[in-house]
């Protein structure tokens, strides 16, 4: 800095006095700016040298003293303001070059403006020049040749997946609340917490899901995925109208939660706070489902891939709602036994509390089965009547 | 109906996108540095940004379709690009796409008059 400075001063006992504190403050800005954007090209400090010979191009002191002394003030400070903008921003070793054609071509444009006028160009001028180049930014990013985050051809499935995450984080905030808040004297106080973590969870799965979706896009394993489809596995035998990408991605994730719960890849709060002047309990499962760990494995890793089939083969065909009504059909097997062992829940380390505690968790986990077995049978007794009608969607417009 | 000035933009932005490239590709059949480009498109009636030209003569260049060196003119360091061999080939074969698709897009036109 301490040879721009020299430089400067220089240049300063050429300029004519008046405005020359400013116009000086404002060349050695200048100067700051440029060789910032030289050394940002280079990747490293410059040298002495290298800030002569930088200084050598810019001019000799007087003859910049005499153009800035009729030139707008700033004008210089702005080119070099906008390189060193847009330099930032492009990628490494393309930078010195790109600044360089840049800088080229704001002068050739200044230059005219200056011949069409016949003075020297004003700070507005290489404004007005400076915004037609456009914003650095957008200029910037058209020479690095990414200006989307997520490509069109991904874009269809992000929502879908994103609305998918954001609604099972939201069950699974809600549930573990519920839970919580069956031991607790004002459930109400539950509410600013599953506000909170619903909001922190919402972030979160925005930015998991982009994260995700930028990463295939960038590596383009999601193009490929997106481009491997094939007319002929398109459905053809439609029982009903295919599920839409969000209920099947929504689904997905709901499985993956359950399975990575029941594996105990993953575990969730199950404490109860317990009333005043009682200590707390948690809330676990009880015997009665031992026996079924396999069944339900198996029945929860079947859905996982009947969801998985929705997403690559989207239609309802024969087979699927065969599969479909299987799976209620062995669910309701497993239900039935549970509901016959009567005690489903089990409740650990509490006081006086817990025989009542004991009777409401049973009360409302019996409730809760019974509730799933009554709409687990009306679906498979719609799937079947689906099955032998044989329904056909409506594919083209009425007439 | 009027159509919204903005929707007209959007669709006059469209159209002009693909035939920029055969614009540069054609002129460049000759050296020229990026102002000059410029303004020879503009005096051809083919208006284009900076912000936008620049970014594609590295894009072309990047393809192989152009090629470029720097070299002092009139006192300054300019970069002049010039068409490649390969920008020469595609710059042909664009043009007899750009001939058909004019062609067919004339006969349309004279019906829908």
């Amino acid at each position: 800095m301490e040879i721009i400075w020299r430089y400067v001063k220089r240049v300063k006992k050429s300029l004519p006095t008046g405005r020359r504190i400013q116009q000086v403050g404002e060349l050695y800005t200048t100067l700051k700016q440029k060789l910032a954007t030289e050394e940002l090209a280079l990747g490293r400090k410059a040298t002495t040298e290298e800030v002569d010979a930088m200084l050598s191009a810019y001019g000799q002191p007087e003859a910049v003293a005499a153009r800035i002394s009729i030139s707008g003030p700033g004008s210089h400070l702005l080119v070099e303001r906008y390189l060193a903008a847009v330099g930032r921003r492009l990628p490494p070793g393309q930078q010195s070059d790109i600044v360089a054609e840049l800088r080229e071509a704001i002068t050739a444009k200044i230059e005219t403006v200056e011949g069409g006028t016949g003075a020297t160009a004003s700070k507005a001028d290489v404004s007005d020049i400076l915004k037609s180049f456009g914003n650095p930014l957008i200029v910037a990013s058209r020479y690095t040749g990414r200006d989307h985050l997520i490509g069109p051809d991904l874009y269809p499935y992000f929502w879908p997946a994103q609305r998918a995450a954001i609604g099972v984080g939201l069950i699974v905030v809600i549930a573990i609340a519920s839970v919580r808040a069956l031991g607790m004297d004002e459930p109400a106080r539950m509410i600013p917490h599953v506000l909170n973590d619903a909001f922190h969870l919402a972030i979160f799965a925005l930015g998991a899901v982009t994260g995700v979706f930028v990463g295939l896009d960038r590596t383009g394993a999601g193009v490929k995925l997106v481009a491997g489809w094939n007319p002929a596995l398109l459905p053809d035998d439609h029982v009903r109208a295919p599920k839409g990408l969000f209920d099947s991605v929504f689904a997905l994730a709901w499985d993956a939660i359950f399975i990575l719960w029941w594996v105990k890849a993953v575990t969730f709060p199950n404490q109860l706070p317990g009333r005043s002047g009682e200590g707390g309990a948690s809330l676990l499962l009880s015997d009665a489902w031992a026996p079924l760990y396999l069944p339900v494995l198996a029945l929860a890793l079947l859905t996982a891939a009947v969801h998985v089939a929705d997403i690559l083969h989207p239609g309802w065909s024969r087979l699927r709602a065969t599969v479909s009504m299987a799976g209620y059909g062995a669910g309701l097997v497993l239900l039935w036994v549970l509901i016959r062992a009567g005690s489903l829940v089990e409740v650990v380390g509490v006081g006086e509390g817990a025989e009542r505690l004991q009777r409401l968790a049973n009360g409302s986990a019996l409730w809760v089965l019974s509730i799933v077995a009554f709409v687990w049978t009306c679906a498979l007794c719609l799937e079947g009547w689906r099955l032998l009608n044989g329904f056909h969607p409506r594919l083209s417009p009425k007439a | 109906m009027q159509v919204e000035p903005s929707t007209l933009d959007a669709l006059k932005l469209e159209l002009r996108r693909g035939t920029l490239i055969l614009a540069v590709l054609g002129t460049l059949r000759t050296e020229k540095y990026g102002y000059t480009l410029r303004t020879e498109l503009a005096g051809q009636g083919v208006e284009i940004d900076e912000g936008a030209l620049y970014p594609m003569l590295r894009r072309l260049e990047a393809q192989g379709l152009l090629a470029s060196e720097w070299r002092e003119e009139a006192k300054r360091q300019k970069r002049f690009y010039r068409l490649s061999d390969d920008g020469a080939a595609a710059l042909d074969q664009l043009a007899v796409e750009w001939r058909a698709m004019n062609r067919a897009l004339e006969m349309i036109l004279k019906e829908a008059r």
